[in-house]
């Protein structure tokens, strides 16, 4: 799962690719460490390229949505293939993280 | 002893040094015999030229004592002239005078009227006896008045040594004479007096210096022929020049030439012996003497010198190897240890003793190197032990923890009235965080499956906990949503690190086929009802659980038909790989599950979709929990 951070004021762009899974879930929680600082987040998770989460995956969004809750900020992942729309569908986590 | 060599060090090293060693002994030989043979001739020309000098000086002493003593005795010839007397002057000559071997003054015919024609009283040493006997010499059959020692000087009117000659008729022997001629008042000569020299003794005396052993030494006239020779036939019929005409050695000439011109040199030339060099100078009474010396002979003593060289130098060689293979084989010593050691360490034995260094060389090092490769050692097992220690108790415990887990799930489905349940649990590592559950209270069967995030010991942990929520919460006769929600609750609280459990509750009436759910994030379940194709049933997804409290979890009712096979299931089934990373998939379960026999009982349709699955990804290794769980809702006859 490669990670692009680009950071436009308070504005943070990110692109997300591959795979998300078991084997790389502890190196994309420190992927996305710069994500989790700051006040009045606004987060732009582009998924185009994003091929799969697990659940461990899943809960790195969840993490992620909470920090940003408490801060206050927003976050939305956008353009989401049908595949892992549908994880996020499951398990109801389209019901907490907004999806575009 | 080759393969000794090979083998060993100190052998192989003494070896090669005592290679490198020879060479150079050979090259210092090489230069010194080529020098030593250069000395060597320089110096027998020169051990030569002394020699010579000292027998032409002992001749020259000889020459000197015989003229010297005619000339003090001409006086005393010169006064007599009673004829009887002359005799005892000659034997008083004779007797006196060491190297005399006869003497003679021969008178002119008629030089005594009342003697004859020839008068010469002569004495000579008798050889053998040393008598001194006297003779008259002259007479018809020896006329001395032709002969070259009277005639000569008596022309010359001066003293003159007379060529050798044998002389038959009074010494019997090879001699050469000197000749005084007396002269009266008038200037005539009346008598010659003569002394004579045994060649053969002279011969003697000078071949006795003799520098190599077939060296040898001539005396020549002044005419070139051999005064001295070895051998004696050379003396009266060769001079130098024929005997360099017959050996057609023109070298030989020359010398010849340059002999009778009385000077001195070294020259070289060819004899029977070889090649020769010949060393020469002139005497004062015009006679010369030369040594010859072969250089066979020469060089013989530059060859014996070679030898003595070669047997030191080999024997120097041999002390060389000696010493080498001694000193190296000791300086090595320890490495011979160190292979026993590193064979003992090999052999489990990090204690074992290393052999002691006190020089501070690199066998020290090798020593230190030892030592810290052993303390390492002892080290590394040490950890290594503890390690392969932890990971057992850790393996251990895991294990122990497994059948805790395996015993937290229903096994015995036996004992269930009315409904045909089974189930099954496959962790992907040694615990998992699949969860399903069962109950029946009052005609309903309440059941669950759940499936928490992430694999191993969190996820054990998280599916205890949601185990024994759902365990407790389910008897409290609530309806779904109200029962889902307070486990949510239950375990959303103080769940920091935001595990999340995705969960499928129902509550199946066994009399009536009434069915309430709530679902919470699970994958939609699948029914199978009798005689109609298999559907994933209408899920609203709410939330998996443990994320926040008070989430809304929202429940759904519906009526399944008698036979109606409910079946259930864990993510590990539908993401279950193939090599080819193709997921097993919903469309595959449907599909399985329409073909499902209708008699198939819940433990058969379990093990066939265990086996479909592990078909499906033939060997790749199970990445995720699978669990099983099949009701069929159909009564069972009593």
């Amino acid at each position: 799962m490669d990670v692009k951070i680009i950071k436009e004021g308070n504005k943070q762009s990110v692109t997300l690719s591959g795979r998300l899974d078991t084997t790389n879930v502890s190196k994309f929680q420190e992927d996305i460490a710069p994500l989790m600082e700051g006040d009045y987040p606004n987060i732009e998770i582009d998924c185009t390229d994003m091929e799969y989460t697990s659940s461990q995956g899943l809960r790195m969004f969840l993490i992620l949505q909470k920090s940003v809750n408490a801060r206050n900020g927003n976050m939305v992942m956008k353009n989401m293939k049908a595949q892992v729309k549908e994880v996020f569908d499951i398990t109801g986590f389209s019901n907490i993280i907004k999806i575009e | 002893m080759k393969s000794r060599i090979r083998n060993s060090f100190s052998a192989r090293l003494s070896f090669y040094i005592l290679s490198i060693t020879a060479i150079l002994f050979i090259i210092a030989l090489l230069i010194v015999a080529i020098w030593s043979r250069r000395l060597i001739k320089e110096e027998a020309s020169r051990n030569a030229t002394n020699t010579l000098r000292a027998t032409i000086s002992d001749i020259e002493k000889i020459i000197i004592d015989v003229e010297s003593a005619a000339k003090n005795n001409v006086w005393i010839a010169q006064l007599q002239d009673d004829p009887e007397y002359v005799y005892t002057i000659t034997q008083r000559f004779v007797a006196e005078n060491e190297n005399v071997v006869g003497s003679t003054i021969a008178f002119k015919p008629y030089h005594f009227q009342k003697k004859k024609e020839w008068y010469a009283p002569y004495s000579y040493k008798e050889e053998k006896t040393g008598e001194i006997l006297t003779i008259q010499m002259g007479n018809e059959n020896y006329d001395y008045h032709v002969m070259e020692w009277y005639l000569v000087p008596k022309l010359l009117k001066k003293p003159y040594w007379s060529n050798p000659y044998f002389d038959a008729g009074g010494g019997e022997q090879m001699m050469s004479t000197y000749s005084i001629p007396l002269m009266d008042e008038n200037g005539e000569v009346y008598a010659v007096f003569t002394a004579d020299i045994s060649l053969k003794k002279t011969t003697e005396k000078i071949s006795r210096t003799k520098p190599y052993k077939n060296s040898y030494t001539i005396l020549l006239s002044q005419n070139g022929s051999f005064i001295c020779h070895q051998s004696e036939e050379k003396l009266l019929d060769e001079t130098i020049f024929s005997v360099a005409y017959k050996m057609n050695e023109p070298k030989i000439a020359e010398v010849g030439k340059r002999m009778v011109a009385g000077e001195s040199g070294v020259s070289e030339f060819k004899n029977e012996f070889g090649n020769a060099f010949i060393v020469y100078g002139g005497l004062s009474n015009g006679w010369s003497a030369a040594i010859i010396c072969p250089y066979e002979d020469v060089q013989a003593r530059a060859l014996e010198m070679n030898i003595i060289l070669i047997l030191v130098l080999s024997l120097g060689l041999l002390l060389l190897f000696i010493l080498c293979m001694s000193t190296i084989r000791q300086l090595t010593k320890p490495l011979t240890e160190f292979s026993q050691s590193a064979h003992e360490i090999a052999h489990g034995n990090f204690n074992a003793p290393l052999p002691k260094i006190v020089s501070k060389d690199e066998m020290k090092q090798l020593h230190d190197s030892f030592e810290y490769m052993q303390k390492s050692l002892v080290n590394y097992i040490a950890e290594l032990k503890e390690s392969t220690a932890n990971k057992e108790r850790i393996l251990s415990e895991l294990s122990i923890a497994r059948n805790i887990q395996m015993n937290m799930v229903p096994t015995n489905f036996d004992d269930i009235k009315d409904v045909k349940i089974y189930g099954t649990m496959v962790p992907a590592k040694e615990v998992g965080g699949d969860l399903y559950d069962f109950f029946v209270k009052d005609d309903k069967l309440y059941f669950c499956i759940g499936d928490v995030s992430g694999k191993g010991v969190p996820a054990a942990f998280y599916m205890a906990m949601s185990r024994a929520a759902f365990h407790y919460i389910g008897r409290m006769d609530l309806q779904m949503d109200e029962l889902v929600s307070h486990v949510n609750d239950s375990l959303a609280d103080g769940n920091t690190y935001n595990m999340f459990i995705t969960l499928f509750a129902g509550c199946l009436n066994l009399k009536t086929g009434e069915f309430t759910y709530c679902n919470a994030g699970h994958n939609p379940i699948m029914i199978a009802p009798p005689n109609e194709e298999a559907y994933y049933l209408d899920v609203k997804a709410n939330l998996a659980l443990g994320l926040f409290t008070q989430f809304p979890y929202l429940m759904q009712k519906t009526t399944l038909k008698e036979g109606t096979k409910i079946i259930l299931y864990t993510d590990g089934v539908t993401e279950a790989e193939n090599a080819k990373k193709d997921q097993y998939g919903e469309e595959r379960l449907k599909n399985w599950a329409n073909n499902l026999a209708k008699d198939a009982t819940p433990q058969t349709a379990v093990d066939e979709l265990l086996s479909s699955v592990r078909q499906f990804t033939n060997g790749e290794p199970q990445n995720d929990d699978i669990t099983i769980f099949i009701i069929d809702n159909t009564r069972k006859k009593e």
